[in-house]
């Protein structure tokens, strides 16, 4: 709590200084940009940053430490004193970082152990003699269920949401993309719900790999 | 003008309205945060027994609405105008909700500042002498967002740490020209304020700097600090937004210390919902199931609310257009 009450006491010191500066640089205009750009270059930077972060609302709403206020210059961005180049700076600052290692980790294990209940599946139909180009069919068939089924019991987008990419990429991630908008849309309609918007998401997928493929075969169609 | 106006953007009423009762209507997961239990009502389910999560959120407005006047002991003859808005296309919530409700409707969009906007425009028809009394209100669902804003809801898409979740709540303010209650003492309509944040899933930092003009601009044309007050809220800027505008501020040479906002309060950083609650909704549930509440209890005295909204719309987001937004700020005064 001191620590944090001296943080704001020197923020508001800071502040102090900076409106000085403001006011001293005349009148009406108020120089805000000077004042913007100084506490852009400034070295007191870190420390504004500090200050600025302390969202702990939950603990302290009622708990307020007044200090004591300077008074304020007008940012004004209706009259771009901040420009959007130097909002973008302050904004990307605050930008959360996504969490790459842990998303990286999830979509392996979550896509590796889809692709490993795909290989079981296959094994199995293997074994009732159902292998080749039959088998990888139904495998993909069942997989397919499997992907439906999970987005129809509501547990896919749960996964989907840790997994990422790990549960998009396989054939259960294509299940989910046209199950979902079908569920949605459904209390449209059949026709302008269901019909009209099944390939929302799956649309572009179809659109462009059918696309790519198309080329590429007319490629090899004439490199041949 | 009867010196109503000061300065630029700021009205003062000259006798403030009364906020004489309120409701709010939230869905199972609201209640599940910090703020649990300070809600009228609690949906058992997303759907509450309707059909569609359109008819749900329709519903919630209504019930917001209605139980507000049932606490008031007034009937919705004695209502003048109903003031409400949503965050869907046609204000279609508000508007099917208030087929039900006989009272003249103004439908209001300020996206997630309905709310703030609400009482500042109802306050102005009393404090005008256009109005006795009038409701304001405004609700989200976060499914009917998601499927209009986002994606079908059983997608399994992975959101930025920077995104908020809608919440499923409504709140309803009756606002009155006498009677004990909270005073509503000024206001001040903000401009719609677009710095290029183009990023859908950071609306924080695309409502920030609306939310610091609109801000900076209350405090000068009232020629006061920050400290006039004891609790800065914002509408639902989240953490992101938060700690954003704290940082505008300062740079403005403002240091904001008694200062929260609603997206922020109303989930428990538990609950996995990234930079918090967004929506209408969500301004409205905390303004009238808790701030309000603090207000009638004199464990705060003066509050700026500050409603925040991010007017984006899909398709001009898809177009590549940046968010414009808004802030409108409203000052709450406890009874004396």
């Amino acid at each position: 709590m001191d620590e944090k009450r001296d943080s704001i006491e020197s923020a508001a010191r800071d502040a102090q200084q900076l409106s000085s500066w403001a006011e001293a640089d005349s009148g009406v205009g108020l120089g805000q940009q000077k004042v913007m750009q100084l506490s852009l270059q400034d070295n007191q930077k870190q420390q504004q940053k500090k200050q600025a972060k302390l969202p702990e609302p939950l603990q302290s709403l009622v708990d307020l430490v007044g200090p004591d206020q300077p008074k304020g210059q007008l940012i004004s961005p209706g009259e771009p004193k901040l420009t959007p180049q130097m909002y973008k700076q302050i904004a990307d600052e605050y930008k959360p970082k996504p969490t790459l290692l842990k998303n990286c980790i999830w979509a392996f294990v979550v896509g590796g152990l889809i692709c490993v209940i795909g290989q079981i599946v296959s094994n199995i139909l293997a074994h009732y003699g159902l292998d080749g180009n039959d088998g990888a069919s139904l495998t993909s068939v069942v997989m397919i269920f499997l992907g439906a089924l999970l987005t129809g019991l509501g547990v896919y987008d749960e996964i989907g949401k840790r997994a990422g990419a790990g549960s998009i990429i396989p054939i259960t991630g294509f299940a989910n993309s046209m199950v979902a908008p079908a569920m949605e849309f459904k209390r449209e309609g059949f026709v302008f719900g269901v019909g009209a918007k099944l390939f929302t998401i799956a649309g572009p997928v179809l659109v462009y790999g059918i696309t790519a493929s198309f080329i590429i075969g007319l490629i090899k169609f004439i490199v041949r | 003008m009867q010196g109503k106006r000061i300065g630029k953007q700021t009205v003062a009423f000259a006798s403030p309205p009364t906020i004489i009762a309120a409701a709010t209507v939230v869905g199972p997961m609201e209640n599940k945060g910090p703020l649990s239990g300070k809600f009228d009502r609690v949906m058992p389910d997303s759907l509450d027994g309707e059909q569609t999560w359109e008819k749900t959120e329709s519903k919630m407005i209504k019930d917001a609405v209605k139980q507000a006047i049932a606490a008031a002991k007034l009937t919705e003859a004695d209502i003048d105008f109903l003031l409400a808005g949503d965050l869907l296309n046609q204000l279609s919530a508000s508007n099917y909700a208030a087929r039900d409700i006989p009272i003249p409707l103004i439908g209001l969009f300020g996206a997630c500042s309905t709310m703030a906007l609400s009482m500042a425009v109802g306050s102005m028809l009393i404090d005008g002498g256009f109005a006795n009394r009038v409701v304001a209100a405004a609700s989200s669902h976060h499914n009917t967002a998601e499927r209009q804003y986002r994606y079908p809801t059983e997608l399994g898409t992975q959101r930025p740490m920077s995104a908020q979740w809608t919440v499923t709540g409504a709140g309803a303010t009756l606002l009155a020209q006498t009677g004990y209650g909270v005073k509503v003492t000024h206001a001040t309509l903000g401009k719609v304020i677009d710095l290029g944040e183009s990023d859908a899933a950071n609306m924080g930092a695309a409502m920030a700097p609306a939310i610091a003009d609109t801000l900076i601009c209350h405090l000068r044309d009232l020629g006061i600090g920050p400290d006039a007050y004891d609790l800065i809220i914002t509408g639902d800027l989240g953490k992101v937004g938060m700690a954003i505008t704290k940082d505008l501020m300062y740079r403005a040479g403002y240091a904001l210390v008694n200062y929260s906002d609603c997206g922020v309060l109303i989930y428990d950083p538990s609950q996995d919902t990234h930079a918090g609650g967004s929506g209408c909704g969500c301004s409205a549930v905390v303004m009238n199931g808790h701030i309000l509440k603090e207000l009638m209890a004199g464990r705060l005295n003066k509050v700026l609310f500050i409603g925040s909204g991010a007017l984006l719309s899909p398709t001009s987001s898809q177009q590549g257009e940046s968010i414009p937004s808004v802030g409108h700020a409203v000052a709450l005064q406890r009874p004396s």
